[in-house]
């Protein structure tokens, strides 16, 4: 395949061209309830080429192999449409790499029949469903499997495999007119082993969705909180990462300003790394989607502005070194700048003294879905506690939270010694990146507004 | 397409086929310098099949092989998916009002014509960055079933939007006008968020409590979301909709009426929907009273009413179309007009915040109809006035509350992207909280 795509680019008189090929399968099982709702295995693929010329730069996506020449003419003309109109594009240089990366997976989920995986989903689905006050649920297994052929005109060629495995959804509880649900995701891109012998899991999960009836809804206004990891992970990903991302500030001179490195933005307690090299993690991949390899950035050290992550585009851009951050969701689109694994480190202290530390105020936890806009920043948590003296005390729905993350990041005050990962990853910047990973400890932040229903 | 309804016919099955072809190119422009251009020739076939009250779906993107195709429709109805509906005789119907031919040969050039038109309209921007895009499509949907039906419908668009972003932020105000082959630049509208935009660069601190807030046209379907999620056909099926025992009761201010109707949209029209179902208006509030549920042929067999030909592909985060079963959606529903002007709605702000978008539409329980959204961005007014645009807010309530507290509705409906086209509506006493 690397061959027949170097042809394809052979004759293009683009500064630089490259193209992508990829086949996705894809296996699905979803129930809703008692009902099985879709089972089935999908094969799907495309081409991404992309071109550099004079400056301008263009991509272009295309399903079938014989409109590929039109493709690379297709990027061509973009490219030579955005030449000279203002914006001078260049490519940070990186090393021309030939490679074949196949995932380490302690079991290949593509070995296993279907008939197994919907066995899984079933129990598991069966162990929510029995809760007596759990009226639905919503449980799909997702398994994405791709393979990623790379070719440059600078000599790179690449193959890699990476595939993610996940069962998830939610647990709707009613009683009443009132009907709560909570989120679930057990899974991984280290193989299917991540999915076995996880009943306690779900049944945790439909304990707490059925006492959220009892819950009291949050009284908004501005508290000081605790953050737990799972909740950590999407405010780390959601008020800074996305910040972090060179193309959203790229065309923003009063952001790039603010964001220069060297700023001090957050507290001493603050420091966060993006490290899509940690095995074992959702986010985990060897290459991005334009051949670069991917390496560890430490983001933020002590509150201080370290790095940032970058595209070959965006790194030119801003004088900075590559990353290996430029990832596409599949083959229907070209590189945008992401995260992969992003985590806050944690601290020496337990958790018992940062509710100590908080003394009043809320324990709120787990995502229920976040957006940023660049400085401002806003996410669910699914369910929560008011803490009294340091004590736990009842339990609360409804939190959403909302905030600057300029403002935020200074009232971080500390954070205790346990860190957690995201299972399953999730990010819809303009396409969707099921490889975007987060994690962190509990997070003690002073006055975080919290909007109630 | 007949060939694999053919090849599932001959393993004693119904069959239906559904094809998508589309071509877009686009380009974006930041403060006067092309920063962007793409463009996509994508295509995909899906296959749904029934048998002994079964139903089986397989995809492709490019179908080289029907017979895998096939075969993997076959796998996915061994699973055991219930289906109690067959596939619809809806005959033969091609609809292409919508598409012009001459957006196919439309190029870059275009492109750059579409944005240096609209530029000119900006320049009275006080600060801030601008972003322009422009873009254009055309779509060709194929529907075939065993049933009968041939539908073909193909359309084009073409659109040209801006964004004007408040200094050192990536929050602002935003205008899209959008047709099937040269949009019309409402210049009244550019002309308003122009000048609202202006006027609230000051960003001020507002004091938490509770107020009148305008909900703008960009932000109704954040609202549309909750009221859709509870009277759909899979939330009245799986009986966890607030709305189970509310049929015939008024649930929102008589001011509102929200009616699904892909025939007749502005915007966009569909005479069937991805099932090739025809598509027909379907009052799901009328006058604030919950009317309808919407379903797809699915939920309509299992709560054995007639399908609403709201049956789409598509996800929460988009998606392809091809590998999403069709599922009951609002993609085009919109609130109906009411009778006041937007000037006459500001002047009954005594305080209050206008929201122009929102952070987070997607958190918090949306089933349940909760809505905590950011800001983004909200503008401060007094007594009719602008004062300034809102430092990290929020709007927080639960919908069904928040809607009854209507006390306008504008007298025009503006298109804000994806189909949605909706008119401002005023709402009292809202908790806004902030810091």
């Amino acid at each position: 395949m690397l061959e027949k795509l170097k042809k394809m680019i052979s004759s293009s008189d683009a500064d630089y061209v490259d193209i992508r090929y990829e086949v996705k399968k894809e296996t699905n099982g979803s129930v809703s309830g008692p009902d099985l709702k879709s089972a089935g295995s999908n094969t799907t693929d495309g081409y991404v080429v992309r071109a550099l010329k004079r400056g301008g730069f263009s991509s272009v996506t295309v399903t079938r192999e014989e409109d590929v020449s039109e493709a690379v003419k297709l990027a061509v003309q973009g490219a030579e449409a955005m030449s000279g109109q203002g914006k001078t594009v260049s490519l940070a240089p990186v090393e021309p790499v030939q490679d074949w990366v196949e995932p380490e997976l302690d079991i290949d989920p593509a070995s296993l029949p279907m008939k197994e995986k919907l066995l899984l989903l079933n129990k598991y689905n069966d162990i929510m469903f029995s809760f007596h006050e759990i009226v639905n649920t919503n449980l799909s297994y997702s398994e994405v499997d791709r393979e990623k052929f790379f070719v440059s005109s600078q000599g790179s060629a690449i193959r890699e495999r990476v595939c993610t495995v996940s069962i998830g959804g939610e647990a709707v509880a009613r009683k009443g007119v009132l009907t709560q649900n909570i989120r679930i995701a057990i899974g991984g891109a280290h193989g299917f082993r991540a999915l076995l012998n996880r009943d306690d899991v779900f049944r945790k999960r439909a304990e707490l969705c059925e006492k959220l009836l009892d819950a009291k809804p949050v009284k908004a206004g501005t508290y000081d909180v605790i953050i737990n990891p799972g909740l950590t992970g999407v405010f780390i990903h959601e008020a800074f990462g996305h910040f972090s991302e060179a193309d959203i500030i790229e065309d923003n001179p009063p952001l790039r300003a603010r964001m220069a490195l060297g700023e001090k933005i957050g507290s001493d307690a603050v420091t966060i790394v993006a490290d899509t090299t940690l095995p074992n993690q959702v986010g985990f991949y060897r290459y991005d989607d334009e051949g670069t390899p991917v390496r560890p950035v430490t983001l933020m050290e002590k509150g201080v502005l370290k790095a940032r992550l970058h595209s070959r585009r965006t790194a030119a851009e801003f004088g900075e070194p590559v990353t290996g951050h430029a990832v596409a969701e599949d083959h229907r689109f070209e590189p945008i700048v992401r995260m992969g694994t992003i985590y806050m480190q944690k601290g020496s202290n337990s958790f018992e003294w940062l509710l100590n530390e908080l003394g009043d105020g809320l324990y709120i936890c787990d995502g229920k879905g976040g957006q940023t806009s660049g400085e401002n920043f806003t996410f669910g948590a699914q369910y929560g506690y008011e803490v009294k003296d340091g004590e736990i005390k009842g339990m609360i729905r409804d939190i959403n939270i909302m905030g600057n993350m300029f403002t935020t990041m200074k009232n971080i005050e500390a954070m205790d010694n346990e860190m957690k990962f995201a299972e399953r990853g999730g990010c819809g910047k303009g396409q969707l990146n099921i490889k975007s990973g987060y994690g962190g400890p509990s997070v003690l932040i002073r006055s975080m507004v919290i909007g109630g229903a | 397409m007949e060939k694999l309804l053919e090849m599932a016919r001959a393993r004693g099955c119904r069959a239906e086929t559904y094809s998508i072809r589309a071509r877009n190119l686009g380009m974006s422009k930041v403060n006067g310098a092309v920063s962007d251009v793409s463009a996509s020739i994508q295509s995909g076939v899906s296959l749904r099949i029934i048998k002994d009250g079964k139903t089986g779906m397989a995809y492709t993107k490019n179908l080289m092989d029907r017979e895998e195709l096939l075969a993997n429709a076959m796998d996915s109805l061994a699973a055991g998916v219930q289906a109690d509906y067959d596939f619809p005789a809806s005959g033969e119907m091609e609809h292409t009002e919508e598409y012009d031919p001459s957006v196919e040969d439309m190029n870059y050039d275009s492109l750059s014509e579409q944005i240096a038109g609209l530029e000119p309209l900006y320049r009275k921007m006080k600060g801030g960055v601008l972003n322009l895009h422009a873009g254009t499509g055309v779509t060709e949907i194929e529907i075939r079933n065993t049933s009968g039906a041939r539908l073909l419908h193909r359309d084009s668009d073409v659109y040209c939007m801006a964004n004007m972003l408040y200094p050192g932020t990536a929050t602002g105000l935003r205008n899209i006008f959008q047709a099937r082959s040269k949009p019309v630049i409402h210049i009244p509208d550019a002309t308003r968020t122009v000048a609202f935009f202006n006027d609230s660069l000051p960003e001020i601190e507002v004091r938490e409590g509770r107020m009148k807030v305008v909900l703008m046209p960009e932000v109704m379907y954040a609202f549309t979301w909750r009221l859709g999620s509870a009277s759909s056909g899979k939330a009245f099926h799986d009986k966890v909709s607030p709305l189970l025992e509310k049929k015939g009761k008024q649930v929102i201010s008589p001011m509102l009426s929200l009616v699904s109707d892909p025939a007749t949209g502005e915007t966009g029209t569909r005479l069937f929907d991805d099932e090739g179902v025809p598509a027909r208006a379907v009052p799901i509030f009328r006058d604030g009273i919950f009317t309808s549920v919407y379903n797809n042929l699915d939920y309509a067999a299992k709560l054995g009413e007639e399908p609403t030909g709201t049956g789409f592909r598509g996800g929460m985060w988009g998606g392809e179309p091809v590998s999403i079963a069709p599922s009951p959606s609002l993609s085009f529903a919109r609130f109906s007009t009411g009778g006041a002007a937007f000037q006459e709605m500001l002047s009954m702000i005594d305080r209050g915040i206008i929201v122009f978008g929102a952070l987070g539409a997607h958190s918090g329980n949306i089933l349940n109809g909760d809505l905590s959204i950011g800001l983004s961005p909200g503008i401060y007014v007094e007594n009719g006035k602008v004062k300034g645009r809102v430092k990290d807010g929020m709007v927080a309530g639960n919908v069904y509350e928040m809607l009854s507290r209507t006390i306008a509705v504008e007298n025009s409906s503006h298109y804000t992207g994806s189909s949605y086209e909706n008119p401002a509506i005023l709402l009292d006493d809202i908790s806004v909280v902030g810091s």
